[in-house]
């Protein structure tokens, strides 16, 4: 009951037409920042964060969130219509949001992201309003021991549930972690792999890194086939669900919101983590995994919902603890400081005006989201219909200008076109690029996680199986190992029997 | 398409702000400065630092008649930023923000810096200091720094410290704190503050130095408690945290600063503008609050002091890291 | 006698295993530690030979599998496209955003045969200048204009 008082007093604080409006311009200029590869929420924020300061505490928190979920919901766009991520977090709507773009269902696609997403922001907002300090509370058991677990489960299933051959899989995942290890060491700031180059001492980008292997890629296999660009325009115009979408979109988006929900309090990578964990799930359940690749919906909506309900979660360390799980909220930790909070254990108490006005206000952002989106989606599928050898130019300026502002390193370009070559080369000769990228980002975790659990209990293995969540996680390991190995000796064997 | 030009205008709207911030009257100037000023930062946006660079660079372009820009050069702990001003010009159009970390600490852990803290720049002046404190996971029995270092020698298995990153300012109190005291504790490193507070609230590591800010609220809350506060006096956030020297420890007194250098060789007028400019941001009744707010004692400092506040710390640190054995490569 | 049965995964395996061997060869001056101090060089290490293991299982298996050759992109499009942002990278110091963006514009054209059109120049021109005004002018990144 208090609760819901709470929330009607902040949904009154939240639908002041100043909230209102700035809540508007944060999700517009979320929506902008997200289609734009390279261009992320961090750079945004920080931007305006000087400019915040004359803003009342309440108004500029609910901008500056607006920003970092609106970009969650424009990320998706370029995602769907070019194979073009902006972030890791879009790297998986890209397989089939793109798929189902080229076959002329890029209006249905980019609706049941929007439509994923919205449902997942609303669900994961009422999860932090009832929810948020014990779930706060289960994210302090995961400490190194099952951070480690975790990373290294989200791997595994990513190598076995990789379609096509599990030794290009398995390569291609610890390549990406080799690849994410270059930079300086955290424990000992050793320089590893860095070719003595002091730039690449904070690892390689990972914006250059996925717009190189996808994006780019994409348009020189676009470029390469004889009859030039295929996309089915016919039925463009046709922008909404049909009732069968809907009735495939909406359980993957539910099931997308649970597993975003949990992974998204958890630190590190989980944001990342949940938009694979999802699509793996989707079609691990699917009744026609072959359709997974070729443009299933299930393969948008579950990584959509999962992604923008872990972009909500994330909120939870913050708003309880005072913990930044992520540079953005760590980012938004600082916009509260600068007004003179201080974040804590005690800001539900102290400054109820902010935890639920702020709570509030992301229902208001979800909705403003899908109605500044709904209407747009017309003019993106418009897109399509641009001549190519205009189009193409653009997309690889608009990466390269995005890969250039985040650091403005020229380092980053040679890397973007060096990633371009890397992925044409591998799809060539049949390695899969989304194990890649998935080691890239979740193999360092699991290394810095791997030492430190080790340093902590001096050298002893057994704390990982010694403690209850890492031993659970350990536990889903080997009986998804042992699914693997059971069916595959079993054909051995009956191959074996025949001869 | 209506619907885009309707965005765009609005977008122009919001963010006319943030131009007519930057564009200042730009007035044909013979004298210094005549351009924009370029403040070079190390760190990405989001880190604290940025946040104080962005709200100073109001104040300041106010004063100078010119735009202050903040420019984000990130790489290999702020060095490779200060390595880019050092090789600047002297002209006092690029200069370099950064916590005492990237002038005096990451001197003397790095091994193969390309620049030299003392000859290659021009100290211009400071904006503040920071305090550093010591704060324990509260099952820690110990209430003073002797009682402490009693544990670690029983077993000195038993404790951890956590840094927020090797080779840091944190990480160089800690062995500080050990050399002084003869604790004996291991701990591990942290990328930053943030991962580094859960593992402390969880008590998988037990001890940690950082600043005010990074604990107060836990240790309002109990989850924390604050051993000692590295600062001459006890500080105003805090005033339940004794200091080192009330233990009897005064030589582990320690702050960190936050100032502003440029290329060597700036001449002693432009210097004095951009000091003025500086001393215009820390008396700015707004900006002034919002930097106490995140953690800054503004102190004026005359560069005379700052220059040997540097030089002094340099060698301190130095010191502690050759002893300790800290080689960043 | 055996024969190579599929050069897709000949090509793979091999460079797989290079690929490894010189990653072993970049790590091999860091400290491979203890199990209770891993050093910096433990997981770099052990990878890279994983890897190279993994490149000669692919390579081996390229004797007894049959599979599809390769499929090459065309080097037109690939070359024009992989240094595209290469050339923005030399260009962007030196000459600022707006001639970059034409120069490389036009530049990246080329991977597809053109035929020279007012498009031709209209259109980098056009590129330039929007994108000025949404990165510059919208989001007021601080790259600049002009050289």
């Amino acid at each position: 009951m208090e609760t819901l008082q709470n929330l009607v007093m902040g949904m009154g604080l939240a639908i002041t037409p100043t909230n209102l409006l700035f809540a508007f311009i944060g999700s517009l200029l979320g929506t902008l920042i997200g289609v734009l590869p390279g261009i992320g929420p961090l750079a945004t924020i920080s931007m305006l964060l000087s400019l915040t300061v004359a803003l009342d505490p309440v108004t500029s928190l609910i901008m500056l969130s607006a920003i970092f979920y609106g970009a969650q919901y424009g990320g998706s766009t370029t995602a769907i219509l070019c194979n073009l991520p902006g972030e890791a977090t879009s790297v998986i709507t890209a397989v089939d949001g793109h798929q189902m773009a080229l076959k002329g269902r890029a209006g249905a696609a980019l609706a049941t992201a929007a439509l994923s997403s919205l449902i997942a922001g609303c669900i994961a907002t009422a999860l932090i309003a009832l929810l948020a300090p014990p779930l706060a509370r289960f994210a302090l058991n995961f400490n190194a021991p099952e951070i480690f677990a975790l990373m290294s489960l989200g791997l595994l299933a990513c190598v076995i549930f990789s379609p096509g051959s599990f030794l290009k899989a398995l390569a291609m995942a610890l390549l990406g972690v080799l690849l994410g290890l270059v930079g300086s060491d955290v424990e000992t700031g050793a320089q590893r792999m860095t070719l003595g180059l002091a730039e690449l001492s904070d690892g390689l980008s990972v914006v250059s890194l996925a717009i190189g292997l996808f994006g780019l890629n994409e348009i020189i296999s676009n470029l390469s086939r004889p009859d030039g660009r295929q996309v089915a325009t016919q039925s463009l115009n046709r922008l909404w669900l049909s009732r069968k979408d809907f009735g495939a979109m909406l359980p993957a988006a539910l099931r997308g919101t649970a597993l975003g929900s949990i992974l998204g309090v958890l630190p590190g990578g989980g944001m990342t983590l949940s938009t694979f964990a999802s699509y793996m799930l989707e079609r691990r359940i699917a009744k026609d995994p072959g359709e997974f690749g070729q443009g299933a919906i299930q393969g948008v909506a579950g990584p959509e919902a999962a992604n923008n309900a872990a972009a909500q979660t994330s909120f939870i360390p913050l708003l309880t603890l005072g913990i930044p799980a992520s540079p953005i909220m760590a980012l938004l930790l600082g916009a509260m400081i600068i007004q003179g909070i201080q974040p804590g254990a005690d800001v539900m108490i102290k400054r109820p005006d902010l935890f639920w006005g702020l709570i509030a206000s992301m229902w208001v952002g979800n909705a403003m989201l899908v109605i500044i989106n709904l209407p747009m989606i017309g003019m993106w599928v418009r897109l399509l219909r641009v001549p190519y050898d205009i189009l193409f130019p653009a997309i690889v300026i608009f990466c390269c200008i995005g890969s250039y502002s985040i650091g403005a390193s020229a380092l980053d370009l040679v890397i973007m076109a060096a990633f371009t070559g890397v992925g044409t080369f591998a799809l060539a000769v049949g390695y899969p690029l989304v194990p890649l990228l998935l080691g890239f980002v979740l193999g360092p975790l699991a290394e810095e996680n791997l030492r430190r659990a080790m340093s902590l209990a001096n050298g002893d293995v057994a704390v990982f199986i010694e403690r209850p969540v890492s031993a659970a996680i350990i536990a889903v390991m080997v009986l998804l190992m042992l699914s693997f190995v059971i069916p595959m000796l079993r054909r051995a064997r009956s191959a074996n029997s025949e001869a | 398409m209506k619907c885009m030009i309707a965005r765009r205008a609005f977008l122009g709207a919001a963010l006319a702000g943030a131009i007519a911030l930057q564009i200042s009257p730009a007035f044909a100037q013979a004298e210094y400065p005549n351009q924009p000023i370029r403040m070079i930062l190390g760190f990405a946006p989001g880190a604290s630092l940025d946040a104080m660079a962005r709200l100073m660079a109001e104040p300041m372009a106010e004063y100078l008649g010119q735009p202050v820009i903040v420019e984000n050069r990130t790489g290999a702990s702020g060095n490779l930023a200060a390595e880019y001003v050092a090789r600047s010009k002297p002209d006092g159009y690029t200069i370099l923000f950064t916590g005492s970390g990237g002038i005096v600490v990451n001197p003397a852990t790095y091994t193969n810096l390309n620049f030299d803290p003392i000859k290659d720049f021009t100290h211009i002046g400071s904006l503040g200091n920071a305090d550093i404190m010591m704060a324990v996971h509260p099952s820690v029995p110990a209430k003073t720094i002797s009682e402490l270092v009693d544990l670690t020698k029983q077993d000195p298995k038993r404790y951890k410290y956590g840094t927020s990153g090797a080779g840091n300012t944190m990480h160089v109190v800690t062995e500080l704190f050990k050399q002084r005291t003869g604790a004996q504790i291991e701990g591990v490193h942290y990328r930053g503050q943030g991962p580094l507070t859960p593992d402390l609230l969880a008590n998988q590591v037990q001890i940690s130095f950082g600043t005010p800010g990074d604990f107060r609220s836990h240790i309002e809350a109990g989850a924390l408690r604050g051993l000692f506060v590295m600062s001459p006096r006890r500080i105003a956030v805090l005033p339940d945290v004794a200091t080192a020297s009330e233990m009897g420890f005064p030589e582990l007194n320690r702050r960190g600063w936050w100032g502003w250098h440029a290329a060597r060789g700036v001449p002693q007028p432009i210097v004095d503008k951009i000091r003025a400019a500086i001393a215009r941001g820390q008396t700015h009744p707004v900006v002034s609050e919002k930097l106490r707010a995140m953690g800054v004692e503004l102190e004026p400092e005359a560069q005379a002091d700052f220059i040997r506040r540097i030089e002094d710390t340099l060698k301190a640190y130095k010191d502690i890291a050759s002893a300790a054995n800290i080689r960043i490569q | 006698m055996l024969a190579v049965k599929n050069s897709r995964d000949l090509v793979a395996g091999s460079i797989l295993a290079i690929v490894g061997l010189t990653t072993a060869y970049l790590g091999k001056g860091l400290s491979f530690g203890t199990l209770s101090r891993m050093g910096s060089g433990f997981l770099p290490n052990t990878l890279s030979w994983i890897v190279v293991g993994l490149g000669a299982l692919i390579l081996l298996r390229s004797l007894f599998v049959t599979d599809d050759a390769p499929e090459w992109p065309r080097l037109r499009p690939f070359a024009f496209i992989c240094l595209g942002p290469v050339l923005f990278a030399l260009l962007i110091g030196p000459l600022g955003l707006m001639p970059t963006i034409m120069v490389v514009a036009a530049f990246v054209r080329c991977a597809t045969p053109q035929k020279i059109t007012p498009r031709t120049f209209v259109f980098p021109a056009a590129l330039a200048a929007g994108c000025a005004f949404v990165f510059v002018y919208l989001l007021n990144l601080p790259i600049p204009l002009w050289f």
